[in-house]
């Protein structure tokens, strides 16, 4: 099937070379098309990375991809607070972060992302989400741009997009939802935790979403692909390769493919956030407020409410202590299991109790 | 004491666009920055040559003043503005930890404005002393402060323990040196800004605000308010001010810093005006605003109740004018310059005399009762430069065409010239839109309160109709479209279908105008 898209849009070259260079008073820009043929998320959002910090500064590159069953976060996001990671372990939905911000997406085999890089100064937000609005038209899906520079039909979200700008080159990149799974999608992007953690970076603005399937039953991801290139021919200048790359063997993005897999860029990136849970034990209820920041546990403090009778004597000490074992701890289950380990094991029934309430509540498994 | 102010939106302005000058941080089209760049290279070339001596010692001076204990010389580095529109973003990552050394061009944090990720590249040398806006602050506006560098890496341990607060109010504190271009723009910009100042202070009005207090201290120095900005409540000048500015005028650095007292932002007006002269140009391709005059009020007013309140409904009509023109072009020959008559003239005859043989479309709504004129005052459309008017021939049913055609030219020329008492264009019961003269086929106007109906008039245009009796099987016919846009709360549509019917009738017949 890829392949068939490639000989599409060699022969869609084809029938657009006289084409070339309407829109542009001499000379036209330089650009160029990777679509990568493979659905790993970290290959995919490597190979990006690669071309935005790679390709000419002059030039304006098209990369079309989709990614294998998927949650996006935003650079800045906090993955405890916009991912049900226990669901999406459940459905084996994996996590990645991107390097642009926003809010955190789906990703699955029925959404196509779409990246544009292009120098700096040309940088504008809406000029692309028009560009892929107008694909759609082409397509007769009554698609527009709406107040949050994202596609629209009908009021509802088609597709999200975010934007990255280094020195010489920025790019906008966007999801295109086609035929994607939303029931799969649906809960895992709401966390149990959301109400509980308190996250400095930026929230997500959730907005109801469809499927573009219920529009057009002829709209797939290759004929997506040929209608962007199609339009992102039009906008700027014919491509003058449009190259099938498989991002997960590419030498060149071996390191990023890496360094986007491991906890630290995972979790680790995450602003500082409170997280506040409480539960009423038999002998009294306990508040508990952990502070974070880089995923690592910086301040913790276990206390009953003042107004409550005493607690029972001792605890306060054990609260202390327990609240010295948690510092510096990653939000990670094997960590905070570990940290707390010489509670677990203790004779007093009140810390382990105390101690299994804390490592369900702050062990969000790993995706 | 709050500094002396510049004109802070002069100050924000040059100092934006001094940063987005500077090549590494931003590079903006050459479109947008031909204007900006000749203006803002200018100012940034000048201040560098005032960097060395003057970078530090306002910054320190501020801080000598407003901290209990005192710091190294450093700079306190703000929120940037990475893209011209930019007001605010959020902080993201520190690439930068407290110590690190900083060269020209290295990430100093990324920035999140808008679902946009951004590097904010520092362009100095220096040391990182202190991150004052941690990973994760959200919606920090432009030039809030963001870090403080310092040049020795031995400073660095001294700013352990800084905190804003002790800076003074935060919008005093980072204006000095959000990054060196604004301290020096500002520097330049006090030249020009000086006057501003006084723009500032002077043009508050007639009265100068200051407390009772600031008056006598004023007194005792000798200090004339008028020089004094005031940083209180709506510019007021306080206790701080008087004694600030006797100790700047003794610094003699009457620019120092910067620092836009926080209530400046309360005298932008007419800061604002030199500000907009200053060579920062808005987007001013694309639109030009005009104030709305009189006329255009009045215009807006009347159509909008009338459009909104009234209950419009349109009949058309296609009448054969080839009658009318024989008789016209007979009559106009037989002128000999006495007169001219045109089509206008006779669609207001038969309108007049269709209004006498329909009374109730000669009405108007009153609230609570109706009125039917005995006479057709007719209103004519008429277009001037400063908007539409319409002038009214009065008693048109008993004019003959001569009358009705000199009446209207004279309407016409002194409504042009605004030359109208106001008996000739308010009131009558009846209007007539005509715009066949620009080639409008038909269209629909609008009632002119608190007439009844309104009757609009196109353009005549030759027609094929099927005529037994030609030699062809047709002929050309001239036909002329009107629509009546009639208030269906005094005239029903029988009624208007019958005004029609007459309006019509007169005009393929214009013979039965004499009876």
């Amino acid at each position: 099937m890829l392949l068939g898209l490639s000989l599409r849009c060699r022969t869609g070259l084809g029938r657009l070379h006289l084409r070339r260079g309407i829109h542009h008073s001499p000379p036209p820009p330089k650009t160029l098309c990777y679509v990568s043929s493979c659905t790993d998320p970290y290959a995919n959002l490597a190979f990006e990375d690669w071309i935005l910090r790679n390709s000419d500064p002059e030039s304006y590159v098209l990369y079309l991809w989709r990614n294998r069953p998927s949650i996006v976060i935003g650079r800045n996001q906090n993955p405890w607070k916009e991912c049900n990671l226990a669901l999406m372990a459940e459905r084996d939905v994996v996590l990645a972060r991107r390097s642009s911000g926003g809010g955190a997406v789906y990703h699955d085999l029925g959404n196509t992302n779409y990246t544009v890089v292009m120098p700096r100064e040309a940088f504008a937000r809406d000029m692309c989400a028009e560009m892929v609005a107008k694909a759609l038209q082409d397509s007769d899906i009554p698609a527009y741009v709406n107040a949050r520079h994202d596609v629209a039909v009908d009021g509802l979200k088609i597709s999200g997009s975010a934007f990255k700008l280094t020195k010489l080159r920025a790019f906008h990149h966007g999801t295109m939802l086609i035929d994607a799974d939303l029931t799969r999608l649906h809960g895992c992007l709401k966390s149990q935790a959301h109400d509980c953690i308190e996250a400095k970076g930026v929230a997500s603005v959730p907005s109801p979403v469809v499927n573009l399937r219920d529009y057009s039953l002829s709209l797939d991801h290759s004929s997506f692909c040929d209608s962007v290139l199609r339009q992102f021919a039009d906008t700027f200048a014919l491509p003058s390769e449009a190259t099938v790359v498989d991002t997960l063997s590419d030498p060149r993005t071996a390191d990023e493919r890496r360094r986007i897999q491991t906890w630290d860029w995972l979790y680790g990136q995450t602003p500082e956030f409170t997280h506040r849970f409480y539960r009423p034990f038999a002998w009294a209820t306990v508040f508990a407020l952990i502070t974070a920041r880089h995923g690592r546990i910086t301040d913790a403090s276990i206390s009953t409410a003042e107004s409550a009778l005493q607690p029972p004597p001792g605890t306060r000490l054990l609260f202390a202590d327990i609240a010295a074992r948690l510092k510096d701890v990653r939000y990670h289950p094997s960590d905070i299991s570990e940290g707390l380990m010489p509670f677990t094991d203790s004779d007093n029934p009140r810390a382990s109790e105390l101690c299994d309430w804390l490592v369900s509540n702050l062990s969000f498994p790993t995706v | 004491m709050s500094a002396t102010s510049v004109s802070s939106q002069l100050a924000r302005l040059l100092s934006r666009s001094a940063r987005l000058a500077t090549p590494a941080t931003a590079r903006m089209s050459a479109r947008a920055s031909a204007r900006h760049i000749s203006t803002t290279r200018a100012v940034a070339r000048s201040a560098a040559g005032l960097r060395v001596n003057n970078t530090v010692a306002p910054v320190s001076g501020l801080a000598r003043q407003y901290s209990s204990k005192s710091y190294p010389d450093h700079q306190l580095v703000g929120m940037p503005a990475l893209s011209p529109t930019m007001t605010q973003g959020n902080v993201g990552q520190w690439q930068k930890s407290v110590g690190d050394k900083i060269e020209p061009g290295d990430v100093l944090v990324e920035i999140e404005t808008d679902k946009a990720q951004m590097d904010f590249e520092f362009q100095e040398e220096g040391y990182l002393a202190k991150i004052l806006a941690p990973t994760g602050t959200k919606d920090l506006k432009i030039d809030s402060p963001v870090a403080i560098i310092v040049e020795n890496e031995a400073d660095v341990a001294a700013f352990a323990d800084f905190s804003l607060d002790q800076a003074g109010s935060p919008a005093s504190a980072p204006a000095p040196a959000s990054s060196p271009a604004p301290v020096e723009s500002a520097k330049v910009a006090a030249a020009p800004a000086a006057p501003a100042q006084t723009l500032q202070t002077a043009a508050e009005g007639d009265r100068i605000f200051a407390s009772p207090l600031a008056k006598t201290l004023a007194r005792e120095k000798g200090i004339d308010l008028a020089q004094v900005s005031g940083s209180g409540p709506r510019g007021r000048i306080v206790k701080s001010d008087i004694e600030g500015f006797a100790a700047s005028k003794a610094a003699a650095t009457s620019t120092a810093a910067s620092a836009k007292s926080v209530e400046a932002a309360s005298a932008p007006a007419p800061a604002a005006k030199k500000a907009a002269a200053a060579p920062a140009p808005a987007a001013s391709a694309g639109f030009t605003d005009t104030p709305v005059t009189n006329m255009r009020k009045v215009i807006a007013s009347r159509l909008t109740e009338a459009k909104s309140t009234i209950p419009h409904y349109y009949l058309t009509q296609n009448i054969k004018m080839d009658n009318v023109n024989k008789l016209r072009q007979s009559l106009n020959t037989a002128a000999n310059g006495a007169y001219k008559l045109s089509v206008n003239d006779f669609v207001i005859k038969a309108a007049a005399s269709a209004l006498r043989d329909v009374p109730d479309v000669n009405s108007s709504w009153q609230g609570e009762f109706i009125r039917q004129h005995h006479h057709a005052d007719i209103a004519v459309a008429a277009a001037t430069p400063a908007g539409l008017i319409t002038p009214i021939v009065k008693t048109c049913d008993a004019k003959g065409l001569r009358a009705i055609s000199s009446d209207v030219r004279d309407l016409v020329a002194r409504a042009r010239a605004n030359k109208l008492k106001p008996e000739e264009f308010q009131g009558g019961s009846f209007t007539i839109s005509n715009l066949g003269m620009y080639g409008i086929t038909s269209f629909s106007a609008i009632i002119n309160p608190p007439h009844a109906a309104i009757l609009s008039v196109g353009s005549t245009e030759p027609q094929l109709v099927i005529d037994p009796t030609a030699e062809k099987g047709f002929k050309s016919v001239d036909v002329m479209s009107v629509q009546l846009s009639a208030d269906h709360r005094v005239v029903d549509g029988a009624t208007g279908a019958q005004f029609l019917k007459a309006f019509k009738g007169y005009l393929e017949n214009p013979l039965t105008l004499l009876l």
